[in-house]
């Protein structure tokens, strides 16, 4: 009795100090911020910036109000990051294959890149891209990659579509729709015991829908009186058309796909190399070749076992995009940093800006424990 | 079967007579594809060496005490920017006379730091008596107003060696504290389980640079007076809380991997709290995770240098005050690849250190 006494109030004592920390905290802060004539609360999210983000992928101007300017500095972090992963995963997958594929040369190269940019300090590498993307020459003297991609220190300028912007944002949901599509007949239990010809038929219907319904709002979303793809071209000092990869976006997402890949590189590399001897001769003693026991064992062991380390490293991954305010590139965390000098709201931008990497991160591992709980269900039962 | 197992290949032979031109023939002929790539790659290497040797020694200019002789016609690398400017790179703003202190205090601190990976210092009793008077000495050389030396306030500090103080800082009061957390973290009170997991968790959620910024710029508005402090102590401790929380999720994971039965037996034995926790528990889930908190130390190494967006005249701003003057302004590469370098030596000794450590303690675990 004595002894619960006791854990009772070391808690009680514990939880008290927190609650009396923070709420001391706050509440100086408040007081502090109300000296400076800063009043709490969340109305001021309604009143105009009275200045520019920079780039971001929508309209923004210095009237829009401050959620607005949060919310496109968040589609940017998201949008970026999630770019960034996907590059990166390629990259560091083609990377892991070279380091496993027993070929000395192959090995020694990605080994070579691997330790490179794991012993490179990040930022350095931000700013030493940046350097380079900004080193291109001026629009005039451009250097011209065939007939549409130009590269300047203005930004990378390459061919675009002439439609209209909603119908970009539907287009690229069709395309995440359609790959979860594939993925959902390739993997869910439902679809389990259907013979490899109806699903490839499935996804072949998928693959057609989806193909049909991106003509469709291509012909209709089409700006009138204009050729289907517009070339950039130089006009005066600038290029006009096309679409622009301003450096600042470039360096990011270049920064964090090689910096990202050299990771996944390793992690996939281990995952691969940790597949028991034992399960690959059980293939071998049952007649399959190469191929079927690269696919069949090694490729769904591996990615069993990586998928909790790939979800740390995406986490991280995104949360390396603020790096991009080392570069002037407007992410969520940069867009924040300029309201806070701007309205003074401190606590309220923290209170946001923690809250909204709290969501990604955790939407980012509830994803990826869907794929887990998919994989493990399948392969264990 | 009519195809020949790997080991019986007739081009390749049984006893490992892979070897030399025959054996690369035999690959070639094996694997077509991966060695025309490889020939292909050898090529591209092959060249890009050469251009950047050519760069980098070849056209170099390796003294210029103006920039005059690297803004020449067909000029390779301007390592005479290195030459010119190093101290600013290394010391920062730190006062010219008193720079060899500085000098020394790093050459310190990396002594302790080379020293610490002697397996005979990895004891309790040791390693921290030698990290107080590493870092005590550390401290006392650059900040002064002891032993004669001038006192130079915190806000002179730059370069190098505040990006290693505050590296060593970071890495020194992680340990303390993130036992503490996973202590409490594993403690049987729930309520200070679940919070402490739940600080964890949310700290691990934001990202660094955020951590930084709330030390630097949101802290003192909630802060009485007399607790705001310097800016940099604020971001050492904002730093090591963001560390913390993640050295005291891999140690938990040290702790959960000991066999049950260890803490099981001390307690049997009678022993209390305390002595199970430091004389069972902590050893050896602080030697299971050794070769993680290295890596974790890599990773804290790699990103100090953030602290210059907080604004900090660590080794990357004076690396840009060093190319900064309309003078050597064409240099910046070489001041990166400078910067790049050094932490690239450290980073990169380290992390194979921490490979060998792996290896080495897989080997005694086999045992």
């Amino acid at each position: 009795m004595n002894r619960k006494l006791r854990n009772a109030s070391l808690q009680a004592a514990f939880v008290a100090a927190l609650v009396l920390l923070v709420g001391g905290f706050i509440a100086t802060a408040r007081s502090n911020l109300q000296e400076q004539g800063i009043t709490s609360g969340f109305g001021f999210l309604e009143r105009g910036t009275g200045w520019d983000m920079g780039f971001a992928f929508l309209q923004v101007s210095i009237s829009d109000p401050y959620w607005w300017t949060l919310l496109m500095g968040l589609i940017n972090t998201v949008v970026v990051g999630y770019i960034a992963m996907a590059l990166a995963t390629f990259l560091g997958v083609g990377l892991a294959a070279m380091r496993i594929s027993g070929n000395a040369v192959l090995d020694t190269v990605a080994l070579v890149y691997v330790d490179i940019v794991r012993n490179i300090p990040p930022i350095l590498q931000v700013l030493a891209w940046y350097a380079l993307f900004s080193a291109f020459p001026a629009p005039r003297q451009a250097i011209q990659i065939g007939d549409g991609i130009f590269l300047s220190a203005r930004g990378i300028f390459l061919p675009a579509l002439n439609v209209g912007g909603p119908a970009i944002a539907i287009a690229a949901a069709l395309v995440v729709l359609a790959i979860a599509a594939f993925l959902w007949i390739g993997m869910a239990n439902r679809f389990m015991f259907t013979s490899v010809k109806r699903k490839s038929a499935l996804m072949a219907w998928v693959l057609v829908g989806t193909l049909a319904a991106l003509a469709l709002l291509l012909s209709l979303s089409r700006i009138a009186d204009t050729p289907l793809v517009s070339v950039p071209e130089l006009r005066g000092f600038n290029f006009r058309g096309g679409m622009s990869v301003p450096p600042e976006l470039s360096t990011i997402l270049v920064a964090t796909m090689v910096y990202g890949s050299a990771y996944i590189a390793e992690i996939v590399r281990g995952g691969f190399l940790s597949v028991e001897r034992g399960k690959i001769e059980a293939g071998r003693a049952l007649g399959m070749g190469g191929w079927m026991i690269f696919s069949r064992i090694q490729l769904p062991i591996t990615i069993r076992n990586i998928l909790p380390m790939m979800t740390n490293l995406y986490v991280w991954l995104i949360k390396a995009t603020t790096l991009g305010i080392a570069v002037g590139f407007s992410d969520l965390f940069a867009v924040t940093v300029s309201s806070i000098n701007q309205s003074g709201q401190t606590i309220e931008f923290i209170l946001i800006l923690a809250t909204a990497f709290w969501a990604l991160n955790s939407g980012l591992v509830w994803i990826m424990n869907g794929f887990n709980k998919r994989l493990q269900r399948k392969y264990t039962s | 079967m009519a195809e020949a197992t790997p080991d019986t290949h007739p081009a390749i032979g049984r006893h490992g007579a892979n070897r030399g031109l025959a054996g690369i023939a035999a690959y070639a002929r094996k694997h077509p594809v991966l060695s025309l790539l490889s020939a292909v790659l050898i090529g591209l290497i092959l060249w890009a060496a050469y251009e950047v040797f050519d760069w980098a020694v070849l056209r170099a200019v390796w003294y210029s005490p103006d920039s005059q002789l690297c803004r020449v016609e067909g000029a390779g690398a301007c390592w005479g920017v290195i030459e010119a400017r190093w101290r600013i790179i290394v010391f920062g703003l730190y006062p010219f006379d008193e720079q060899w202190r500085s000098l020394l205090a790093c050459l310190l601190i990396v002594m302790t730091a080379v020293l610490s990976c002697i397996p005979w210092f990895w004891h309790f009793k040791k390693i921290a008596p030698l990290w107080i008077a590493g870092f005590g000495g550390f401290t006392v050389l650059m900040s002064g107003g002891v032993l004669g030396l001038e006192f130079i306030p915190v806000r002179q500090w730059g370069g190098l060696s505040l990006t290693l103080f505050v590296f060593a800082s970071v890495t020194i009061l992680t340990m303390p504290v993130s036992v503490a957390l996973v202590l409490m973290r594993e403690s049987k009170l729930v309520l200070v389980s679940k919070s402490v997991q739940a600080i964890i968790d949310f700290v691990r959620s934001l990202p660094l640079l955020v951590v930084m910024f709330v030390a630097a710029v949101v802290l003192p508005f909630g802060l009485p007076d007399a607790l705001i402090g310097e800016k940099l102590f604020r971001v050492i401790a904002g730093f090591t809380l963001y560390v913390s929380c993640y050295q005291a999720e891999i140690l938990r994971g040290g702790i959960q991997s000991l066999p049950k039965g260890q803490g099981e037996a001390a307690k049997a034995l009678g022993l209390g709290y305390w002595h199970r926790v430091s004389r069972i528990i902590l050893p050896q889930a602080f030697k299971v995770t050794l070769p993680s908190t290295i890596n974790q130390i890599v990773i804290v190494f790699l990103e100090t240098p953030l602290i210059v967006i907080i604004g900090f005249f660590e080794v990357l701003a004076s690396g840009s005050a060093a190319f900064g003057t309309a003078e050597w302004g064409i240099a910046a590469g070489e001041v990166y690849i400078f910067i790049g370098v050094i932490f690239f030596v450290f980073s990169f000794g380290l992390s194979r250190y921490g490979a060998h450590l792996e290896a080495r303690l897989g080997k005694s675990d086999r045992r």
